[in-house]
C-alpha cells in the first residue's frame, strides 16, 4: 500500500507507514490462508485480496490498520505532527508485535514436529477470530503459544516410551 | 501428575470415543487457551495415550484451516483412569480448578 504524498504527511513518514501497511497486509494473509504456504506466491495469485476480505482470521490486520487510517487523516491537520509520528509508532510496534509471535512459536519446536503445529496453531487463530476475539485476545493466544514451545518442544524431543504416570 | 494434566485427561474422559479439537479441549478443561500443547504432545508422543489426526476438510472450501483432533486410545483411557485415580492432589479438592462446560458461565 502506498501512502499518496498529497495526504501531507512528510515523505519519510509516509514510507514508514507504507512499509507498516503492506507488513500488515502480509500479517493478513498469513492468518487467513486456511492452507499456508508462500506468502509471496499467493498475495500474487488472482483473489487473494478478496480471501482476506471474506477471512475473518484477518480481523487482527484490519485493527493493525485502523491506527493508519487515523494517522492519515491526522496528517491532513495542521499541528497534528507529532500525534501522526506517535501513531505511526504504535502502529509499527503493533505490526511487529503480532507478525512475529506467530511465526516465531513453531520455529522453536523441533523440526519433525514444526509444519503441523504451525498449521494447528494457524487453525487455532482462524478459530479464535472467527468466534470474534479481539486483537488482544488473540495476541494473548498468541504468546500463550509461544510460551509453551519450549515445554511442548521437550514433549516432542522425548522419543522414549515411559511406564510412569505423567 | 499435574493439576493442568489432570483437567485434559478428565476432559477427553468424559466421552473417551469423541474427539476433540485444541480449544475444545481447552473450554472443556478450564484452562486458558494456548497452553495444553505441551500436554498433548506429552500424552500423544511420550506415553502414547492419545491418537492425532487432522481433520479431513478442503481449506479452502470450508474457509479455514483444518483442525487437529485428539483422541485418547482404549488402553490411554484406561491408563488415564486409573492414573487419575491414584493422583495425590486429585483436581476435585482444589476449587475454582474444576473443569467446566465448554461455553459454559466463565
Amino acid at each position: 500500500m502506498r501512502i499518496p504524498g498529497h495526504l501531507g504527511l512528510g515523505s519519510e513518514l509516509a514510507d514508514v507507514l507504507g512499509r507498516a501497511c503492506a507488513a500488515a497486509r502480509d500479517l493478513a494473509l498469513g492468518l487467513a490462508d486456511p492452507a499456508g504456504g508462500d506468502l509471496d506466491r499467493r498475495r500474487n495469485m488472482p483473489g487473494a485480496a478478496s480471501r482476506v476480505v471474506i477471512n475473518p482470521a484477518s480481523s487482527v490486520a484490519r485493527h493493525l490498520c485502523f491506527p493508519s487510517a487515523q494517522a492519515r487523516d491526522l496528517g491532513g491537520v495542521p499541528g497534528q505532527s507529532s500525534r501522526c509520528d506517535a501513531l505511526a509508532r504504535r502502529l509499527g510496534r503493533w505490526v511487529a508485535l503480532a507478525a512475529a509471535v506467530p511465526l516465531a512459536t513453531p520455529a522453536r519446536l523441533p523440526a519433525t514436529g514444526r509444519p503441523w503445529y504451525a498449521e494447528e496453531h494457524r487453525s487455532e487463530l482462524a478459530d479464535q477470530a472467527q468466534s470474534g476475539a479481539g486483537r488482544r485476545h488473540q495476541l494473548l493466544f498468541a504468546f500463550r503459544q509461544l510460551s509453551s514451545a519450549v515445554p511442548a518442544a521437550c514433549a516432542l524431543r522425548s522419543s522414549r516410551q515411559r511406564s510412569a504416570a505423567p | 501428575m499435574t493439576i493442568p494434566t489432570q483437567l485434559v485427561l478428565r476432559a477427553l474422559l468424559e466421552d473417551p470415543a469423541q474427539e476433540m479439537y485444541g480449544l475444545e479441549i481447552c473450554a472443556a478443561a478450564g484452562l486458558p487457551t494456548g497452553t495444553i500443547h505441551p500436554i498433548l504432545a506429552r500424552l500423544e508422543n511420550e506415553f502414547g495415550w492419545l491418537t492425532s489426526h487432522w481433520e479431513n476438510i478442503k481449506p479452502e472450501e470450508a474457509g479455514r484451516p483444518r483442525r487437529r483432533y485428539y483422541k485418547l486410545t482404549k488402553d490411554g483411557a484406561e491408563r488415564a483412569r486409573t492414573a487419575l485415580a491414584q493422583a495425590t492432589v486429585p483436581v476435585n479438592s482444589l476449587p475454582g480448578l474444576r473443569p467446566r462446560p465448554a461455553g459454559g458461565p466463565a
